[in-house]
């Protein structure tokens, strides 16, 4: 009775305990939670107690060693170099990959008769494995019958990063091209011509207009480079010779973490993974707050 | 200030023809509405004098100047968009700048009709001025993701009226408001364009716009003109059977028969119409309050049904014997052949449905037109006149005719 001169007085009457509704949400996420959980959180778990352990060169004759092999494998020469040797890529081949995907979008966003053939050639990299554009950039930076003959970009130490940098930008150009296209594609017509009608000219109009609108876009088109770029691998292993040279120039910290895959070194290979994800969880976190005021989410 | 003039003006998409041979003067100061269902050209013809569509034939002339191959922004027109295309990013204040940070604008205090860029002071105060004129006040450091379409829209015009240009152009601005506020938004625009005396070509499909807000209407129908005139002559004198069934609500009731004798024959009925034409057939044109229900009225009808509405009601009838319907006619109107519908007088009882009716249409309230091409009788294209509803270019459309006998 009181529920109901309740409910006609207009308050609220609630008819599921809280932790039914509790409960009810747990269930609603169980499938994603139990995926996240065998695929992702006990596997990291298990990364994060390796590296509290030692084996042989066998595999066995496990040892507890303790945190302080955290602080030996982190605070070393071999995990500073790696990460080193990745921002390296990455400042070769984000700002590249940014430029590049914005410009050819952009030059790609007209209303040309055949401008579709255009946009199907610069998204087929996207279609092009590792091992093929890996295999293109061989024969393009060959010294006998390549493109680029001089310098010999993948035998110099100095400069074997660019000339892998090169062969990964290509690749990944299909994606920045893609995804900044989708978002000019999604800046309304009127809103561009509203602009042509107050006066801007194109430098304004794209600085003022178009850039703030496609922000969105490009925060997450750079998250995603630079996380591509931590995790690069395949292609400096296509390329390189021996894999990670000319003297280890473009040893990466995904090629340190690799060859560190033997029993007798998994645990300096689990630090140096657990090292990776805080790094790029780090950079990725820093990008977000340091750009996202930046970012124009529209309404 | 300034004029609008289309001389012959054309825009094809490759086959398609969208504008045909548009001629048009909209007066400096004028409030020029284009109408016309959709995909009727309206709004190519408006992009075309904002400069956001390139003019396959014929010259446009904003003023003086022939503006075919003039940018958008040296045009000095504005545009208020039917999305309103506010930039999402920036603050009502920074998108009601906008126009006035790339290029010249005209200013008060230098020599008549002097056009330069306005210092940060001169923007500042013309914002300001904006902002009080469309009440914006308390907005001006929203974003327009925070405000309300009205609002919006309000931000939209303020934007197109801050830097003071020759002429106003608007898409369909009040279409995406509910009823309440286009009903008010639309008293604002005119109150606006008393204010400022700018010339406005307006678009719009809704001809309560037009005959609410115009001097002129043109109406377009396929990308052709088919009538200018003032609200009052395009209603009480359509230039032709597409205008008749466009303009009123619910639209001018028509039937197609042969003439002669001083009669046109409709169905079963035998309407006597004087000026009737000897011969031929004609399609006759009655609005629904130019008809009265009468015991020995001229036109026999049977009662479909009734609609209450509050303060009339409509009585939709089918003419007995049905008269011949209107496909096949170049200008059809659409509206269901040989159903009419009657404006019944307040205070008299409905007539029941399936009873059957006569009806006299109103004395010198019968319209003509030809039957083969649609036109008024005496008409063979487009009439035009002037914003006053005298002289102009084109033919004078007649007067209706007077029922006969």
């Amino acid at each position: 009775m009181r529920r109901e001169l309740a409910a006609a007085r207009g308050a609220k009457v609630r008819d599921t305990p809280r932790w039914r509704e509790a409960g009810l949400a747990l269930l609603f996420l169980a499938p994603s939670l139990v995926v996240f959980a065998v695929f992702f959180y006990y596997p990291f778990e298990q990364l994060i107690v390796r590296g509290l352990y030692r084996n042989n060169i066998a595999g066995d004759n496990l040892r507890y060693v303790g945190w302080g092999q955290y602080r030996d494998v982190l605070g070393g020469d071999e995990f500073r170099e790696g990460i080193g040797h990745s921002v390296q890529f990455l400042l070769l081949t984000v700002p590249v990959g940014l430029l590049l995907g914005i410009v050819l979008a952009v030059v790609a966003n007209r209303r040309l008769r055949g401008i579709k053939i255009f946009q199907t050639i610069f998204t087929s990299t996207v279609a092009t494995s590792t091992a093929v554009a890996g295999f293109i950039f061989l024969a393009l930076l060959n010294p006998s019958i390549g493109l680029i003959k001089e310098p010999d970009l993948l035998a110099q130490p100095d400069t074997a990063m660019i000339g892998v940098a090169l062969a990964s930008s290509w690749q990944t150009l299909g994606l920045s091209f893609v995804i900044v296209l989708a978002g000019l594609q999604a800046i309304p017509r009127e809103v561009e011509e509203a602009s042509m009608l107050d006066g801007h000219g194109p430098l304004r109009r794209f600085f003022r207009v178009t850039l703030p609108l496609i922000s969105p876009v490009l925060m997450f088109l750079l998250v995603i480079l630079v996380v591509n770029a931590f995790q690069a691998f395949a292609q400096i292993d296509a390329l390189t010779k021996p894999p990670g040279g000319p003297d280890q120039a473009t040893e990466t910290i995904v090629f340190k973490i690799f060859e560190n895959r033997t029993p007798d070194r998994l645990g300096d290979g689990s630090i140096m993974s657990v090292g990776l994800f805080a790094v790029t969880f780090v950079v990725t976190l820093a990008q977000f707050l340091l750009l996202e005021r930046r970012v124009h989410y529209g309404e | 200030m300034a004029s609008v003039t289309f001389d012959g003006v054309t825009k094809r998409y490759g086959e398609v023809t969208a504008v045909d041979q548009l001629d048009l003067h909209v007066e400096d100061g004028e409030f020029m509405v284009l109408l016309g269902p959709s995909g009727c050209g309206k709004s190519t013809a408006l992009r075309m004098v904002a400069g956001l569509e390139d003019i396959s034939g014929g010259d446009l002339s904003i003023g003086d100047r022939v503006v075919n191959s003039v940018v958008p922004a040296q045009r000095d027109v504005a545009m208020v968009f039917q999305s309103y295309a506010l930039y999402p990013h920036m603050t009502v204040a920074r998108n009601i700048e906008s126009p006035l940070l790339s290029k010249p604008t005209r200013v008060d205090d230098g020599a008549e009709g002097e056009v330069r860029k306005l210092t940060k002071a001169e923007r500042q105060a013309r914002v300001d001025e904006a902002v009080r004129m469309l009440g914006l006040a308390d907005y001006v450091q929203r974003k327009p993701g925070a405000l309300s379409g009205g609002q919006r829209q309000r931000v939209a015009v303020a934007r197109a009226v801050v830097s003071r240009p020759a002429v106003f152009l608007m898409d369909e601005p009040l279409s995406n408001l509910d009823a309440k506020l286009r009903a008010q938004t639309r008293a604002e625009l005119i109150d606006l364009h008393t204010r400022l005396g700018t010339t406005i070509v307006y678009v719009t499909h809704d001809q309560i716009e037009a005959m609410t807000m115009a001097d002129r209407v043109a109406i377009l129908a396929d990308g052709h003109l088919q009538q200018v005139g003032t609200p009052r002559e395009v209603y009480e004198a359509p230039a032709n059977v597409f205008v008749a069934g466009f303009v009123g609500n619910p639209p001018m009731n028509t039937a197609r028969g042969p003439a002669g004798g001083g009669v046109v024959q409709i169905g079963a009925s035998q309407l006597p119409v004087a000026d009737a034409p000897a011969g031929g057939e004609v399609v006759v044109g009655v609005r629904p309050e130019h008809l009265e229900v009468t015991a020995d009225g001229p036109l026999r009808a049977r009662v479909h049904h009734v609609e209450w509405l509050g303060h009339e009601a409509q009585a939709s009838v089918d003419l007995v014997g049905g008269p011949a319907d209107e496909v096949g006619s170049p200008l059809a109107t659409g509206a269901s052949p040989g159903r009419w519908v009657v404006r019944l007088a307040p205070g008299l009882p409905a007539p029941e449905p399936g009873s059957e009716i006569a009806l006299t249409p109103l004395d010198g309230q019968v319209h003509l037109f030809d039957g083969a091409t649609g036109w008024r009788l005496g008409l063979d294209g487009p009439p035009v006149t002037g914003p006053g509803g005298i002289g102009g270019d084109g033919a004078e459309p007649d007067e209706p005719v007077g029922v006969g006998g």
